[in-house]
């Protein structure tokens, strides 16, 4: 009689005990799923909170005249608002430091992957990493210090705050990025690929530059669509090196000023809350949200794409 | 001051959010739409450039929810900034806890969430904190975002509450750099050695564990 009734309450207790497991389990996945909901709301908070202070902005500048204007001077009593000199600037920047990063970056991430051994990767590796690991800030510092004053010595037309020094700096800073994505996507590349090449008795470089790159191209391309977005939003070295005259020219000597320059020398005046000077400063972010968004997704895809070869 | 107070909150939001949303994509999520739509979503938010981060921070947190500039909207604006550094290396982690110790918490009976908790976190947890690490010296370094949600350049007590306004270190020098005075260019540098210094040790850190993490796994 006794026996029943401690069994019975056993089951009892152990059902609850399962149900409260059971419970746990499902307010766990619950929890879970709200964090991941997080990251999709900042997103849904960037392009909200852009495109809404920038609707106050185009109502008083037509998107045509923001486009394809080619003055800037949201200070002056009468400003414009034409964004090409920035758009301007930050090309020049883009594509310089993209001249720097890419093939430096490349040939590392081919000579990591294919010639070095295994003691030179455990050295140069955790090198790159530190690269980058060192704040923009620090680049700045080191692009008008040291970069600029060099620059003089051989082009004395050269002005303070310019163009090409900035781009070295941001060069130097995309390399690692270049150098580690490439790099992996070289290591995909199956062996029985250079071991075919070299059989057909091409030599190791041969092999690297007409084989392996090739077959990994998606991939690196990819990694240099990332350097440059990333070149496109480097925003305190542009701001310390490059000066801010936004100037729409591409001569390399001279100051410029980008669009992540503008938010940041914007944001330091007193533009206050609601005049068209504030609204700038997100109609411009738009912009440069839009153009990284871009560029990301593109190179989301050709890595897709180069996943699914192998 | 500054810097180690956004830092410490940044780690509080930033990591049970980037840890929570790992754990799920990883061991929850069905490989359907929703779940791609969040892993592409995540990797174009680490695309975006930090001074995107800076301008939502300025608009949701110092205007909308009126946080003012102060150390709370600096370090909401911040961990939004570390958050995809933190997933994706907290899922890399997860990802590497082999899949016999989940088979032998669950032929124990235990629940999912039992088995997570107990044993997938646990062995998972070298990476995570690398994660975290990297992290800490990615916002440790970032001055852009801060300088949008309007730290202020000179702050010469230290903050009291999360409410106050405040500084970090690399503001500090490029506000430094922008002064005329030949002076501030050696303070500027100074702050550049002490800034290195740290970052270097965080990184030297992250380095030492993920070896020792790897060769636990070998």
């Amino acid at each position: 009689m006794t026996q029943s009734v401690d069994a019975a309450q056993n089951r009892k207790i152990a059902n609850t005990r399962i149900k409260r497991m059971k419970l746990s389990n499902t307010i766990a996945k619950n929890i879970l799923f709200l964090f991941a909901v997080i990251t999709i709301l900042t997103t849904l908070g960037i392009i909200i909170s852009l495109l809404r202070d920038s609707v106050g902005f185009f109502t008083e500048i037509s998107i045509k005249d923001f486009l394809f204007g080619r003055v800037w001077t949201p200070l002056f009593s009468e400003p414009h608002f034409g964004v090409l000199p920035l758009v301007c600037g930050t090309l020049l920047i883009t594509l310089i430091s993209a001249v720097i990063s890419i093939p430096v970056g490349l040939f590392t991430a081919i000579y990591l992957s294919e010639y070095a051994n295994k003691k030179v990767r455990k050295v140069i590796k955790p090198i790159l990493e530190v690269l980058a690991g060192i704040p923009s800030i620090v680049f700045g510092y080191f692009a008008l210090t040291a970069i600029t004053p060099f620059l003089k010595g051989i082009i004395p037309q050269t002005e303070i705050f310019n163009a090409l020094s900035a781009s070295i700096a941001v060069g130097v800073m995309t390399i690692p990025l270049v150098s580690s994505l490439s790099e992996d996507a070289l290591r995909a590349v199956p062996d029985s690929l250079r071991q075919g090449a070299l059989a057909l008795g091409s030599t190791k470089m041969e092999t690297s530059l007409k084989v392996v790159v090739p077959a990994a191209i998606s991939g690196i391309s990819a990694s240099f669509v990332l350097a440059v977005s990333r070149a496109i939003g480097e925003t305190m070295i542009v701001t310390i090196a490059a000066g801010a005259r936004p100037n729409l020219t591409f001569n390399p000597l001279q100051s410029v000023q980008t669009m992540t320059s503008f938010i940041v020398q914007a944001s330091q005046g007193d533009n206050p809350h609601g005049t068209v000077g504030y609204y700038s400063l997100f109609a411009v972010g738009l912009l440069l949200f839009l153009i990284t968004l871009g560029l990301n997704i593109l190179s989301h895809y050709m890595v897709d794409k180069y996943r699914k070869e192998y | 001051m500054g810097s180690i107070n956004i830092i410490l909150l940044t780690i509080a939001f930033a990591v049970p959010v980037g840890l929570g949303t790992a754990i799920y994509l990883e061991e929850y999520a069905k490989n359907n739409r929703m779940t791609k739509f969040i892993k592409i979503n995540i990797s174009n938010l680490s695309g975006t450039p930090s001074i995107v981060y800076g301008l939502l921070g300025l608009a949701v947190f110092v205007r909308t929810l009126g946080l003012g500039k102060s150390i709370l909207s600096g370090a909401l604006t911040m961990s939004l900034v570390v958050l995809p550094i933190v997933i994706v290396s907290s899922q890399e982690a997860i990802k590497a806890v082999p899949q016999y110790l989940r088979h032998g918490s669950y032929a124990l009976g235990a629940t999912k969430w039992q088995t997570i908790r107990k044993i997938v976190i646990p062995s998972a947890l070298p990476g995570i904190f690398t994660g975290v690490i990297l992290s800490v010296s990615r916002a440790l370094g970032e001055s852009a975002p801060l300088l949008m949600v309007g730290a202020a350049t000179y702050v010469s007590k230290l903050p009291d509450n999360v409410f106050s306004v405040f500084t970090a270190l690399p503001l500090q020098i490029y506000y430094w750099m922008g002064l005329p005075k030949e002076d501030f260019k050696d303070l500027a540098a100074a702050g550049i050695i002490v800034l290195l210094a740290i970052l270097l040790t965080t990184n030297a850190i992250t380095i030492v564990l993920r070896n020792k993490y790897q060769r636990s796994i070998e």
